[in-house]
């Protein structure tokens, strides 16, 4: 009567409940990066330690977009195309750079060196500590109980995700911000619904590791 | 003037060639077309069942209750998926905001394509009117086409020679739209939504995205643009959009006023063949055939012809 025939390849990375960490950024957790002088960054980035692609970016006042996302997976792809990374980009002083990871199990790093007068100073080696003003993104898909640390300071977040209820309207694209100061978090816990983000802002260098601690039963279990 | 030749081909004759297309009309069609969120194609196969012919008094010849039946109708339907991700959004920073890039469902732009076979669930009927029309063939000349050709071995009609042919020159035809009923646009709607909900993971990302999008049903709906009544979407998608009814009525109108000849006369006519008597062989006699006309009343179809010059 009927056939069915798809090309539909579902993104396996998102069911995955590996612990999401600051220093490897994978398909549920992103780094932003704010660039705070202008001049040139040389940007390497790397998979599981081995450097697969490197690319400069120009800080500049005028002329260039606040922000640019860049899917770190999609440039190793582009970048094994065409044997030579020739990427280059352009952010606005005081501008963010996100990298994060559209498919796939890698686990990625950037090291960004400013380079100026010659020499060169590294402002974020994300496989340590990020500096503060920087950002790490979680997106939480399995309900139940997580707990975020910045391994900097010790300091722990309780983080509740729950699915969303059929009776009110579901959106994913509703992030939650944490501040991650000297003292804490700040809120002290924090509630989504499944499928949602985290953003951790980094009020000074830290570093974050966030699990699952129990996931909530399942609905007929309840 | 009275004609120098008058034939008259009766209603039985016309009865007999009548089975004969019956028996070998087949009207292939298929196309595709891209509508952006999805895609369609079709493939189908029409053939003729039945129906009568009646001369008539007005000088009309009439078909009816023709039914036309599709031996295939095979439909498909490529729902693109939409972009479904879980994050993203912007969070708002001291100073400026973040957009939060989505972790995407899908690799690439995903096409779900859904063939359903309609030909039991779409019948059609057939009536022309139409009115006799003579037309000279010259073989190497006269465009034919393949399936032309194969009514004509079926017919014993000769394409290798030079004829005057009466073909029937369709005036009305009507021809039934696609209309599909309640029953098989519920059934497509089902079939299609199953089929959609079974591409989609299963478990805990199905909660998700259900809660995002409602239901399968709404997004396919969404994706189609689809109004209340699916049966009455199909029906538009073949008789409108994709145009499906006009190559039909295109290609009935083709066929009977240009391929199907209910009578077909050799011109030059032969009046005598080639003979050998003794040792003297006489060449054959032919006859030009000119100013022919082709009436129609109740009981017959009459041809009279003027001889031309012995040749």
């Amino acid at each position: 009567m009927s056939e069915l025939r798809h090309d539909v390849v579902i993104n396996r990375a998102l069911l995955v409940n590996a612990a999401l960490d600051s220093a490897a950024i994978t398909v549920r957790g992103t780094v932003f990066h704010v660039f705070t002088e202008s001049g040139d960054h040389d940007v390497t980035v790397l998979r599981d330690g081995r450097t697969v692609a490197r690319l400069t970016v120009t800080v500049q006042a005028e002329g260039a977009p606040p922000q640019v996302n860049l899917d770190l997976a999609g440039l190793e792809v582009d970048a094994d195309r065409s044997a030579q990374c020739t990427c280059q980009y352009a952010v606005r002083e005081g501008g963010v750079m996100g990298f994060t990871v559209g498919q796939g199990i890698g686990r990625f790093a950037v090291v960004i060196d400013h380079t100026a007068g010659g020499g060169s100073r590294t402002v974020l080696d994300s496989r340590g500590q990020l500096p503060a003003g920087d950002l790490f993104a979680v997106t939480l898909i399995t309900p139940g109980t997580y707990r975020a640390a910045n391994l900097a300071s010790q300091a722990r977040l309780r983080i509740t995700v729950a699915m969303p209820s059929r009776d009110e309207p579901y959106n994913p694209a509703r992030p939650t911000l944490v501040r991650a100061g000297d003292h804490g978090f700040d809120p002290a816990e924090a509630h989504i619904l499944a499928g949602q983000s985290i953003v951790l802002l980094a009020e000074a260098p830290a570093r974050f590791l966030v699990e699952l601690v129990e996931p909530a039963p399942a609905p007929h279990e309840a | 003037m009275m004609a120098d030749l008058t034939i008259a081909v009766s209603e039985a004759v016309f009865a007999k060639t009548l089975e004969v297309v019956v028996a070998n009309f087949a009207f292939n069609v298929s196309g595709k077309a891209d509508y952006g969120a999805f895609n369609v194609a079709y493939d189908g196969r029409l053939f003729l069942k039945g129906g009568s012919l009646d001369l008539r008094d007005d000088g009309t010849i009439r078909l009816h209750e023709l039914d036309a039946r599709w031996d295939k109708l095979d439909f498909s339907l490529g729902v693109k998926l939409p972009k479904l991700s879980f994050g993203g959004g912007v969070v708002e920073v001291p100073l400026w905001s973040i957009l939060l890039p989505g972790a995407g469902l899908f690799s690439g732009s995903p096409t779900v394509t859904f063939t359903v076979h309609l030909a039991a669930l779409v019948k059609h009927e057939l009536s022309l009117i139409g009115s006799p029309l003579i037309q000279h063939f010259e073989p190497g000349v006269t465009p034919i086409g393949k399936h032309c050709q194969d009514l004509h071995t079926a017919l014993k009609i000769d394409d290798t020679k030079p004829q005057w042919r009466v073909f029937c020159d369709p005036q009305t035809i009507d021809f039934d739209l696609f209309d599909f009923a309640d029953t098989a646009g519920d059934l497509f709607e089902q079939a299609f939504t199953v089929a959609l909900d079974a591409t989609l993971p299963h478990g805990l990302l199905h909660d998700l995205i259900l809660a995002g999008i409602g239901s399968v049903a709404d997004l396919l709906r969404t994706l189609l643009d689809i109004p209340d009544d699916v049966s009455e979407w199909l029906s538009d998608l073949f008789n409108v959009s994709l145009g499906v009814f006009n190559l039909i009525l295109q290609f009935v109108a083709d066929f009977f006023g240009k391929c199907l000849s209910f009578y077909q006369l050799d011109d030059p006519f032969p009046m005598f063949p080639k003979t050998k008597e003794e040792t003297v062989e006489l060449p054959a006699v032919t006859i030009p055939i000119q100013n022919l006309t082709a009436t129609v009343n109740d009981v017959e179809l009459v041809v009279t012809a003027d001889i031309g010059g012995v040749s």
